[in-house]
């Protein structure tokens, strides 16, 4: 199955990164090179490519094709008889947060930012690396109308945080609509909004603000400019005034300006539909509904306004606001033209999200390579890093995920897993699976 | 093996529900004691003693003398005025005293939890207790100065450089403030998670560069400009947030460190560090920030150390290698401080984060085995502090002229002998002498109920440690609970291995409390009633080496 080669993967490569980190504390990033030779090369942009190899020179993807020769020095993985696929993407789980998910003491805290308290070393990643997942989006909970601004990592384990943020990656915001927002579920709710009316009046408000907050900075700019033009002589008044920075309104600004892009929690349609009004009338381009559990009833004024989703692939009337979700909601997201991604939301899930995106085709038939794309390609452009990743394409990142069988295929289990070139997994290198992780993961783990 | 410190994240009296009011109940409601009636300081002479000066070589067998709290003299020829009392320090060595760089000593917060945000026009020693009961700890590590920080705020208001022996803060302070703190402790309010604490410590910064601002221009031209509003824990943090002034910063794990350079890059805020205990792994960032650091010697266990997983993830570990592992990230716990001694910037030390600070001198000589050398501990305790604190004309050195703070030890060599111990402290030149102390058993406990058990009280899910000290009289039995520090006196009986214990919880509730237990061997097994609060389940462990009392060390003198 594998050659020897393979088998001096990650133990060696974590063991070194170890000692590394020990000795010098942070170093450089480590970027490699790796021939995959003969493989199904699933490139998901460009078709299934059998017994193909795909060369990766300093962590991006020089050249897909057959019968390329390894520059000298560089590391073969002999894949016949498997199959080449990008790396996973999860663009919605709560893996790699320090202390806290929810800044739940306050309905409004855009101002709050994973990128501050990522755990680089959260044993979670290990799991998620082991179903061949390379980048996720870590996200803040649900319980906040506006609760902050989310992160893209790759899982480079071992690395220190700065090395798995990937920087160009466009900022992302974190909203959220429903149950949670509104303390339904709490026996001693503490704060507004309290119905969905009030959630809608909060987001209003918050993007008034922000719209004020601008237009005060214009205002003092061309002040500035004006004093500053003005001969020192005849300036009568003193300097403008700047207005007072606010960290809440600068970032929902940038939502304004479309910089940043809402990743908004909601599973009922009419709460979609509130939060696509609001945004119309601020001119805020669409971003991404997160679960949109029964979305699939509006999936056309969704693809309309430009708004993506990324749903859980089944999870239906788990609770009240979850009562009419079904799994046929990926097909009719496929059918109808909104993008669609699947994610885990959990620690767990995660290590099977190929076969989280199998019941799409299961259930109603959707294509086996647009069932890939949900955990591809379109969580992806749902972060706006398509650019980069979620497709096997010269130029690309070397993220690699090897299955022994089409990943859709209930057989499939992944074998090895490679972020820009490094292996980060290889199941040979493993002792055990079944005491891991250590503390049982999960959203709730800590 | 030295069991390191463990720290524990917060108070437990910070924590809510009924085991909140069963521990203000067993823990706080005593009222405080009165500051122990302080001896003046008089005048004392140490003869005979090796003085390490700090100001020039030691003096192998030398007297020093104090007088009104000050050092008068020291040298080899000198003899003690006629109304000194002397001190025989044949065999013992006197240091400068010793500072506690990063010290939570004697600070007892209020009941419940005080919103702690900006606390920046407060000083640390608002809640100092001259007459806390930990100070003695304190002491018997060799302490005789702390600077106070409080480790449950954000802007946690001005250290306070304070003396540890005294009737009342305004005259055991040496210097108040020292500099302004910061930390990361999550509020029960906004902030409430590490991520916005993040945000407010930004914020709050801004707000005070802003502040500068509109003040300054309020004072030129007032005309015209709406008056900016009265806030004086931002105007306190104003030297701070436009760089002209440090701020020291509670920091401990790789991350934390990294947020406090960001904040230091992206705000201009020059700071100093305090915690620090896993600066090992960031040593370039400490040498880039060339700022000072305050280790403390706090060990964190080893499973929460950053990167634990790293070789333990997905692997079969034989016994062998696991131990070889522990023992290599141990190592590295240990060896923090000598570690950050080798970056070029002033190192001292500190108990930040301990909730006892008993294994300070232990664990100072695990960080000294593990490559620390003895003479940069030294400094770390005395003159570098002082230096960075600006109290060097008066502290760090034997000098006469400077405040009578000595450290006086015994039984061998304090930075690497385990026999070691802290005969004397003088501060301000009071003098506090304490016994050696017994030496530790390595084996189990020694059977039977007399003498001292870590209990853990189990409340609703919630586990409350405290311990128990049992003094036996035939079958009669009276017992001290320790609780955070607080105590309360129970007495029963004890026979046929059933232990009962009654008394009331000292306020005004009286409320009645019963522990029962099982004791086999140095395992105890029960419950903890509290009339009107519920019954807890109990368990109990013999301290190795707790014998009964009565039987206890001599005193060296």
């Amino acid at each position: 199955m594998t050659d020897q080669r393979m088998r001096t993967g990650p133990a060696l490569v974590l063991g070194l990164v170890a000692t590394l980190l020990i000795c010098a504390g942070t170093s450089t990033v480590r970027a490699q090179d790796l021939l995959i030779r003969g493989g199904t090369v699933l490139t998901v942009t460009g078709g299934d490519l059998p017994d193909t190899d795909l060369l990766i020179r300093a962590g991006i993807i020089e050249a897909i094709g057959s019968g390329l020769e390894a520059p000298p020095g560089v590391e073969v993985i002999d894949a016949r008889g498997l199959f080449v696929c990008p790396g996973i993407l999860d663009d919605h789980s709560h893996m790699g947060i320090d202390r806290g998910i929810n800044e739940g003491s306050r309905s409004v805290t855009p101002e709050v930012s994973i990128t501050d308290v990522i755990r680089h070393d959260d044993p979670s990643f290990v799991t998620a690396l082991a179903g061949g997942v390379t980048t996720i989006q870590t996200l803040h909970g649900s319980a906040n109308s506006i609760g902050g601004e989310c992160e893209t990592l790759k899982l480079k384990w071992g690395r220190p945080w700065e090395e798995l943020v990937i920087a160009d990656a466009p900022r992302t915001l974190k909203f959220a609509l429903g149950e949670n927002v509104r303390q339904s579920r709490s026996d001693n709710p503490t704060r507004y909004p309290r119905s969905r009316s009030g959630v809608a009046e909060v987001m209003r408000e918050s993007f008034t603000r922000a719209r004020n907050y601008m237009a005060a900075w214009e205002r003092y700019e061309a002040e500035r400019t004006a004093y500053e033009r003005t001969p020192r002589r005849q300036r009568s008044a003193l300097a403008p005034l700047p207005p007072r920075r606010d960290l809440q309104l600068e970032i929902l600004a940038g939502v304004l300006k479309g910089e940043v892009i809402i990743r908004c929690h909601a599973y009922r349609a009419d709460e979609m539909c509130m939060m696509m009004e609001v945004c119309n009338e601020f001119g805020i381009p669409g971003g991404v509904f997160e679960h949109a559990l029964d979305g699939y009833k509006i999936a056309p004024e969704l693809a309309r306004n430009g708004w993506a989703v990324s749903v859980f692939a089944d999870s239906w009337a788990y609770k009240i606001e979850a009562y009419d979700a079904n799994p046929y909601k990926m097909v009719i997201y496929y059918e109808e033209g909104v993008r669609t991604a699947i994610n885990s939301d959990s620690a767990e899930r995660v290590r099977r999200l190929y076969q989280e995106a199998a019941r799409a085709c299961r259930f109603g038939g959707v294509p086996e390579n647009e069932a890939l794309k949900m955990i591809t390609i379109n969580p992806a452009a749902n972060l706006g890093i398509d650019h980069r990743v979620g497709s096997l394409e010269v130029g690309k990142d070397g993220d690699v995920s090897i299955f022994t069988a089409h990943p859709i295929q209930t057989e499939a289990r992944c074998e090895m897993t490679i972020i820009e070139g490094v292996v980060y997994f290889d199941r040979s290198q493993i002792d055990t699976l079944a005491t891991w992780p250590p503390d049982g993961g999960g959203e709730g783990s800590r | 093996m030295p069991r390191p410190a463990v720290r524990r994240d917060r108070p437990l009296l910070c924590r809510v529900g009924p085991p909140a009011v069963l521990l203000l109940m067993l823990g706080c409601l005593l009222p405080p004691l009165p500051a122990a009636a302080q001896p003046d300081p008089g005048v004392y002479a140490v003869t005979g003693a090796r003085l390490v000066t700090l100001s020039g070589a030691p003096i192998e067998r030398g007297t020093i003398v104090l007088r009104d709290g000050l050092i008068e003299a020291l040298g080899t020829d000198l003899e003690p005025p006629p109304d000194a009392l002397t001190v025989d320090g044949d065999g013992l060595t006197v240091y400068p005293g010793f500072i506690d760089a990063f010290s939570q000593a004697g600070i007892v917060l209020p009941e419940g939890r005080e919103y702690a945000g900006n606390l920046a026009d407060r000083p640390a020693s608002e809640h100092f207790d001259p007459g806390a009961r930990n100070l003695e700890d304190y002491l018997k590590q060799g302490f005789t100065t702390a600077l106070l920080v409080r480790d449950d705020a954000v802007f946690g208001g001005g250290a306070v450089l304070m003396n540890l022996i005294g009737e009342d803060v305004s005259s055991m302070t040496v210097k108040a403030p020292v500099v302004q703190t910061l930390g990361y402790a999550m509020q029960r309010d906004y902030p409430g998670t590490l991520m916005a604490v993040v945000a407010y410590q930004r914020q709050t910064l801004i707000d005070a560069a802003y502040q500068d601002l509109l003040l300054n221009r309020y004072r030129r031209e007032p005309r015209g400009m709406v008056r900016p509003p009265v806030d004086r824990a931002l105007e306190a943090l104003i030297p701070v947030a436009t760089g002209r002034a440090p701020l020291l910063v509670i920091v401990q794990s790789e991350n934390d460190l990294k947020r406090l350079r960001d904040l230091g890059r992206d705000y201009g805020v020059q700071y100093w560090i305090a915690g620090a205990q896993e600066a090992w792994r960031v040593p370039e960032l400490i040498r880039s920030a060339g700022a000072p650091v305050i280790v403390s010697l706090d060990f964190p266990p080893i499973e929460s150390v950053t990167g634990y997983w790293y070789d333990r993830a997905f692997r079969h570990l034989e016994e062998a290698e696991s131990e070889a592992f522990d023992d290599r990230d141990e190592a590295a716990v240990h060896g923090n401080a000598a570690a950050v001694a080798t970056l070029g910037v002033p190192l001292a030390l500190g108990t930040g984060g301990m909730r006892d600070p008993d294994s300070f001198l232990e664990n100072l000589r695990l960080a000294i085995s593990a490559g620390l050398p003895a003479a940069t501990a030294l400094d770390a305790l005395t003159r570098t502090p002082a230096r960075l604190f600006g109290v060097e004309a008066v502290l760090g050195s034997l000098e006469p002229g400077k405040i009578a703070n000595l450290t006086i030890t015994g039984g061998g060599d304090i930075f690497s002998d385990s026999e070691a111990y802290i005969a004397h402290v003088f501060v301000d030149g009071r003098k506090r002498s304490f016994e050696k102390p017994r030496p530790r058993a390595s084996g189990p406990a020694a059977a039977g109920p007399a003498g001292e058990w870590d209990l853990e009280i189990n409340a609703e899910g919630m586990t409350i440690e405290m311990t128990l000290t049992l003094e036996l009289e035939g079958t009669d039995v009276t017992a001290v609970i320790v609780q955070e520090g607080e105590e309360m006196h129970l007495s029963g009986t004890f026979s046929e291995g059933e232990l009962s214990l009654q008394g009331t919880i000292p306020d005004e509730s009286a409320a009645p409390i019963t522990l029962t237990a099982t004791i086999e061997g140095n395992e105890m097994r029960g419950s903890l009633g509290v009339a009107g609060m519920g019954t807890f389940t109990l368990t109990g462990t013999k301290k190795p080496g707790s014998i009964p009392s009565g039987e206890g060390g001599s005193k060296d003198d």
